[in-house]
């Protein structure tokens, strides 16, 4: 899972392991990320994303292992002589100061000459497109307004490794999902490695480089967002991004460079290959990659449970002899139409669609 | 009806608050010899009275340098423990916290007998620095509260966002923690400064003969020469100058929210 193949990381932890009391946060980490990447940690509530980011910050201290910035050896060295800015959960910007003073802040304690600094400041509030805002106060801005202040503040310090912690989470959905594209095109312009938290895995897979799939302080799985969404190595992140038909399987041979294997609904073939026969293998397939058809097609016979319109797709939810499986179908061509519950169909998907999980890490 | 009622209620204890403290500030400006209410005119006199008396200018003089000296203690060493103590978790704090807010509850007159003896103890402390430090020590709970509720209601998170802008400790307190605490800084600052001006039952162990306080001096005034309206001059002197700092510090701290951060 770890990948130190990068000559230029800007952050890398090496075997980091932080505890608070008996709870591990995070466990023997090793990463690296690599320069102007935009790299995303993601997994659920308790997961230890916040913890990572903040120990690469410094506001944690690991007690084991060492974190470096842009090849510094940083372990023990406080955040304020670490090279990297920080865009808060809740922004906070400094309420007795105005956007002006509060993007200054930072240039101030580098020493930044006035004139010099007053001119970055008002190219970063370009930048946020908050031209006009400078002499306001945090309290009269707009909860996205207050958020490109945090930026401003941030990326105006040119650090080595932005870190952003749920920046977008206290943001309603539309304005959500403008400042993620915004955020996006500016760490690019940028070019400023990010280091991004976040649980919403559409934001994730919307601006990321790379994803961790994080889950009880270890990685769980590290990958570009289509790798890590087609691709899932575990079961825990077949399901955590987006959803997955799980099923077990025996795998009994193979044929033409496919396996052949045997699950309770019946025999289908996978793409992936080297199973000795007999060998149990969980399988993911994504709900988007089942084709339904009517009964007495080639596939796996299966009832129709029940069906969801959901505008731009219709959700199938059926059983195939006691197996649940969900599929999603398109609204584009009037295929998805017209499938009524109770419904007998029949099921298949290609022999690469299906994963075959990593049994040894799931659940 | 029961609003009525309540305006009633509330002018009743206004009344009660305000109603002596008010006869005394009228009956200070009275010309009359003995104590005559209403007065039938109004006079400097007690005033020229009370600041020619030399033992009770001298023992205004003295309240004031006190007060003064006395608060500035109270708000450096309350200042500190509560940014020492107020964000801190588990039984040892819980125990500082608590020993700081002591003098509050600990009346004054056995706080005073006590300090006493435990200055003979170490060998004797001259009057005026022994009265220093007994003020200090009961201003101190009230800087301590003052100052614990604002530096809890200061996110800590913004001290981390100032070390993330490069500030160390020092330069984060100073732009970050205390333009954000300062307004219960000055009025703990305020309340202690009162407090030390009105005391006097720790006061009473610790003055001698040449070394008094307004208070006891007014106290003992009252029970040995009996002049009344030099002593409601005196009064009036002491809540004017509280009223002065009051409204000064309200101005100051009012204005610079209004300034700082408008809502
Ligand atoms: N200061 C702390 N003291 C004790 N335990 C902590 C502390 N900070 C985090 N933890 C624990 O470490 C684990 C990881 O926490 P962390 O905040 O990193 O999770 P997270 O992935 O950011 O979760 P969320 O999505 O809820 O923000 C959790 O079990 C949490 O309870
Ligand atoms: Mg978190």
């Amino acid at each position: 899972m770890t990948e130190n193949a990068y000559q230029n990381a800007d952050v890398r932890f090496e075997r980091v392991t932080k505890r608070f009391g008996r709870a591990v946060a995070v466990r023997d980490l090793s990463l690296d990320i690599p320069q102007g990447m935009f790299f995303s940690l993601l997994g659920p509530s308790g997961c230890g994303k916040t913890t990572t980011l903040r120990l690469v910050a410094g506001f944690e201290q690991p007690e084991e292992g060492a974190v470096y910035i842009r090849n510094r050896n940083v372990t023990g060295v406080p955040p304020f002589k670490r090279d990297f800015a920080m865009v808060f959960q809740n922004f906070a910007l400094f309420p007795h100061l105005n956007v002006a003073e509060n993007v200054a802040f930072g240039l101030k304690m580098l020493r930044v000459p006035q004139v010099q600094r007053a001119e970055e400041v008002r190219n970063a509030l370009v930048l946020v497109k908050l031209e006009g805002f400078a002499e306001r106060y945090p309290k009269q801005l707009s909860g996205g307004q207050q958020q490109r202040v945090a930026i401003a503040r941030a990326i105006v310090m040119k650090p080595v490794v932005l870190l952003l912690d749920e920046p977008l989470g206290a943001l309603d959905k539309n304005l959500r999902e403008e400042m993620q594209v915004e955020l996006r095109s500016l760490q690019r312009q940028l070019g400023i490695t990010t280091v991004f938290v976040t649980h919403d895995q559409e934001e994730a897979l919307t601006m990321s480089d790379r994803i961790a799939v994080m889950r009880d302080g270890l990685i769980e799985q590290l990958g570009a967002p289509r790798e890590v969404y087609e691709r899932p190595a575990t079961e825990f992140v077949a399901t955590f991004l987006g959803a997955s038909n799980l099923i077990d399987a025996v795998a009994i041979g193979s044929e033409n460079g496919r396996s052949l294997v045997e699950a309770a609904p019946g025999r289908f073939a996978i793409a992936s290959t080297g199973f000795s026969a007999g060998q149990r293998l969980r399988l993911a397939v994504r709900p988007e990659r089942v084709r339904i058809r009517p009964i007495g097609a080639s596939g796996l016979p299966a009832t129709v449970r029940e069906v969801v319109y959901r505008g731009a797709a219709t959700h199938l939810f059926m059983e195939s002899k006691g197996l649940p499986l969900i599929a999603f179908l398109q609204n584009d061509t009037g295929a998805s139409s017209g499938w009524q519950p109770g419904q007998a169909v029949s099921v298949d998907f290609e022999p690469d669609s299906v994963v075959v999980l990593d049994r040894t890490r799931s659940a | 009806m029961t609003r009525a009622l309540l305006i009633a209620l509330a002018g009743l204890s206004y009344l009660l608050v305000l109603g002596p403290i008010l006869i005394v500030i009228v009956t200070a400006f009275s010309p009359t010899e003995f104590f005559v209410f209403p007065p039938p005119s109004l006079s400097l006199r007690w005033f020229a009275a009370f600041f020619e008396t030399e033992s009770l200018r001298d023992a205004f003089v003295r309240s004031v340098w006190l007060a003064a000296l006395s608060c500035v203690c109270a708000t450096v060493v309350g200042t500190m423990a509560a940014l020492a103590i107020a964000r801190r978790r588990g039984w040892v704090f819980t125990t500082l916290q608590s020993l700081f807010l002591a003098p509050l509850i600990f009346p004054a007159i056995v706080f005073g007998l006590s300090l006493l003896l435990f200055f003979k103890l170490i060998g004797g402390v001259p009057e005026f620095p022994g009265l220093v430090i007994a003020h200090t020590i009961l201003g101190t709970p009230f800087v301590v509260r003052a100052v614990s509720a604002s530096v809890l209601a200061v996110d800590p998170v913004l001290e981390e966002a100032s070390a993330s802008l490069r500030a160390g400790p020092l330069r984060t307190f100073r732009l970050v923690t205390l333009p954000l605490i300062w307004p219960s800084i000055i009025s703990g600052a305020l309340f202690a400064f009162i407090l030390s001006l009105g005391e006097l039952n720790a006061a009473l162990f610790l003055t001698g003969p040449g070394v008094t306080t307004l208070p006891i001096e007014i106290f003992s005034y009252l029970q040995f020469q009996g002049g009344q309206l030099v002593i409601a001059a005196a009064s009036a002197v002491q809540v004017g100058i509280i009223l002065v700092l009051v409204v000064a510090v309200e101005r100051l701290i009012g204005l610079r929210r209004i300034v700082r951060s408008p809502s």
